[in-house]
């Protein structure tokens, strides 16, 4: 493996110097290393991704880029290190996520779309799904200050609709 | 809380709704990581969100203990109410388990035929009513799509004659009846990509099949667990097993009441869990031979000539649980052939109160001690002359060998007990193996 390194620039106009191998684990940019042969010289211009944003997208990349070597090196590792070092991953996901506010989530998951990084992806929907997990529908709304637009007897209509569900 | 009265003034100045905004797609995948029931109730949030969750493609229904037990109610209630809103287009996974507390006026399969109209991918049906077993719809049986699907309890395998599954690639009958003898036969040979297949068996059902039969050639993996045990030999009719799997490379077999298991050669048997209490036949034999780990769950008299007459020349790992006396002896045929043999452990399940048996030492050393065998364990250890030359001469040979375990099955004082552990520290060991030691009765 190369660690030939590339550069990203964000819409604000900030470049990131990023290694090939991490870079890749976004779909969109592993496709524009292959179709278009990225000049090395030239930052490759992501105009959906503010600075802040893609920084915390490349700490992730480059997290995970780790990792994955690591499981080549060590391909008869026991399961007890295999288990070790899944704990190592989930805790710097949890630490990872638990720095960020709402709002910084919402925009990395917009990122982590638009670069195509299901990992991230995913990780980013689980994080956000665990507010809403085991609450109810009034305190979903105060999380994420979801304006209530039924009217008083729409909201009975579906209440009765879904008794079980509110029950 | 003050801001129910009014939200809209409050919450523009704290933050903005950002969730809302975002595209359906990436709302059906946060709902995805909540369950079903969370999911669901997000359509009261607001018009944005009203059937955001009917597009979910993986729904999980599930009874749960209620803990005001009065006022518990089926989850079935639950899957009626909703089931009638979904239209996901495609369904990855429908998962519904209904317990004791399910109505038994309703049709309680009439949302899977339901989800059956569309493409379906993943079936889990588990039904624990206090009624009898129910038929799944026929449309079920020639589902293209489906590729898991996982049957559990009262429900009735009624097959019809038109059944194909072309992408079922996994199989779980658990507990469940069968309308006819034929019935799983039928089914099994409709599935021609079938990888992996478990079967439960339950003593407090009669599932109308005599002979089981596992006719797969594509199958890889395969659990089979009866636990209808014995009753009145008398009163009791036997059932047999015939396992045709050519492929296989996982086999996990629990069956005492089998009065024969009939199979045919799996020359990449792999991974071997047999829990039997009849004889092996040749295929069967033959077949271990190919393994790398085997677990023999029950070992007695009869059964040694024919284990001890195969070479097992790819088995790694052995796990070993004798069911009768005077069998250390054999175990150093065993191990002679094993020659690849790194881990070597032994569990004694019979009574140990009588004779002493002698011990003769082999003549030459089997190849997997002097070359390969890391670990070894003896479980049950009750300080028996036989099991304490046979100990003996493990660590004696074992060159290799990293750590023994001995687990002690003792009943005498502490002081004798003591005096056991002492004799087995100081035999003599070739490696410099550690030895561990742990009391299964202490007293």
């Amino acid at each position: 493996m190369s660690s030939n390194m590339i550069m990203l620039k964000s819409s604000d106009g900030a470049s990131f110097e990023i290694e090939e191998a991490a870079a890749r684990k976004s779909k969109i940019i592993a496709n524009m290393i292959e179709v278009e042969c990225v000049d090395e010289d030239k930052a490759i211009p992501l105009q959906n991704v503010t600075g802040n944003i893609l920084a915390l997208v490349i700490e992730y990349c480059n997290k995970h880029i780790v990792d994955d070597d690591d499981d080549v090196a060590t391909e008869e590792a026991s399961e007890e290190e295999e288990e070790a070092k899944k704990k190592k991953v989930d805790d710097w996901e949890a630490e990872f996520m638990n720095s960020m506010s709402l709002e910084t989530m919402f925009e990395l998951l917009l990122a982590a779309n638009y670069l195509n990084i299901k990992s991230l992806i995913d990780l980013v929907c689980q994080t956000i799904a665990n507010n809403i997990k085991d609450k109810t529908p009034e305190e979903v709304r105060k999380i994420f200050s979801i304006e209530n637009d039924f009217t008083p007897e729409e909201e009975e209509e579906i209440r009765k609709e879904n008794a079980w569900a509110f029950g | 809380m003050a801001e129910a009265k009014c939200p809209r003034k409050i919450q523009k100045r704290v933050c903005e709704d950002r969730i809302s905004s975002l595209s359906n797609d990436l709302l059906i995948h946060i709902l995805l990581h909540v369950p079903t029931k969370d999911a669901v109730a997000t359509t009261l949030l607001s018009k944005r969100w009203r059937f955001v969750w009917t597009m979910l493609s993986r729904l999980t229904y599930r009874e749960t203990k209620n803990k005001s037990d009065l006022q518990s109610k089926s989850v079935w209630w639950f899957l009626d109410e909703t089931m009638r809103f979904h239209k996901a287009p495609l369904l990855e996974l429908l998962h519904i388990q209904l317990g004791k507390l399910c109505p038994i006026d309703v049709d309680v399969v009439k949302w899977v035929a339901k989800a059956l109209d569309r493409p379906l991918c993943w079936l889990f049906f588990e039904l624990l009513w206090n009624s009898e077993p129910t038929k799944m719809p026929n449309s079920l049986y020639t589902c293209k799509t489906l590729s898991i699907l996982t049957l559990s309890r009262k429900i009735i395998v009624d097959v019809p004659s038109s059944v194909s599954l072309p992408s079922l690639t996994e199989l779980d009958l658990l507990s469940v009846v069968y309308k006819e003898e034929d019935s799983h036969v039928r089914l099994l040979s409709s599935c021609p990509v079938l990888k992996c297949l478990k079967v439960v068996r339950r003593n407090d059902v009669d599932d109308n099949v005599k002979t089981f039969s596992i006719k797969v050639p594509s199958l890889l993996s395969l659990t089979y667990k009866n636990t209808i045990f014995k009753r009145d030999e008398d009163d009791y009719t036997y059932v047999s097993l015939v396992i045709d799997t050519p492929a296989l490379v996982y086999l996990d077999i629990f069956d005492y009441t089998g009065k024969s298991c009939s199979t045919e050669y799996m020359p990449c048997l792999a991974d071997a869990t047999v829990d039997v209490d009849f004889n092996p036949d040749g295929n069967f034999l033959s077949s271990l031979s190919r393994t790398e780990f085997m677990y023999l769950g029950y070992v007695d008299n009869t059964m040694v000539p024919l284990y001890n007459a195969i070479n097992y020349s790819r088995l790694i790992e052995s796990h070993i649980e004798l069911n009768d006396i005077d069998l250390c002896e054999s175990l150093v045929v065993l191990l002679s052939n094993c020659p690849k043999l790194k881990n070597f452990l032994v569990k004694c399940q019979y009574e140990t109160d009588h004779f002493t048996l002698l011990w003769n030492q082999p003549s030459s050393v089997p190849k997997c001690l002097s070359s390969h065998l890391e670990i070894f364990e003896w479980d049950g250890y009750a300080g028996r002359e036989d099991e304490k030359e046979f100990i003996r001469y493990i660590l004696e040979n074992s060159k290799c060998l990293k750590r023994a375990g001995i687990l002690l099955n003792l009943t005498c004082n502490a002081e004798e007990k003591q005096k056991i552990i002492e004799e087995l520290k100081s035999m003599h060991r070739v490696s410099t193996s550690e030895l561990l030691f742990s009391a299964l009765n202490v007293d």
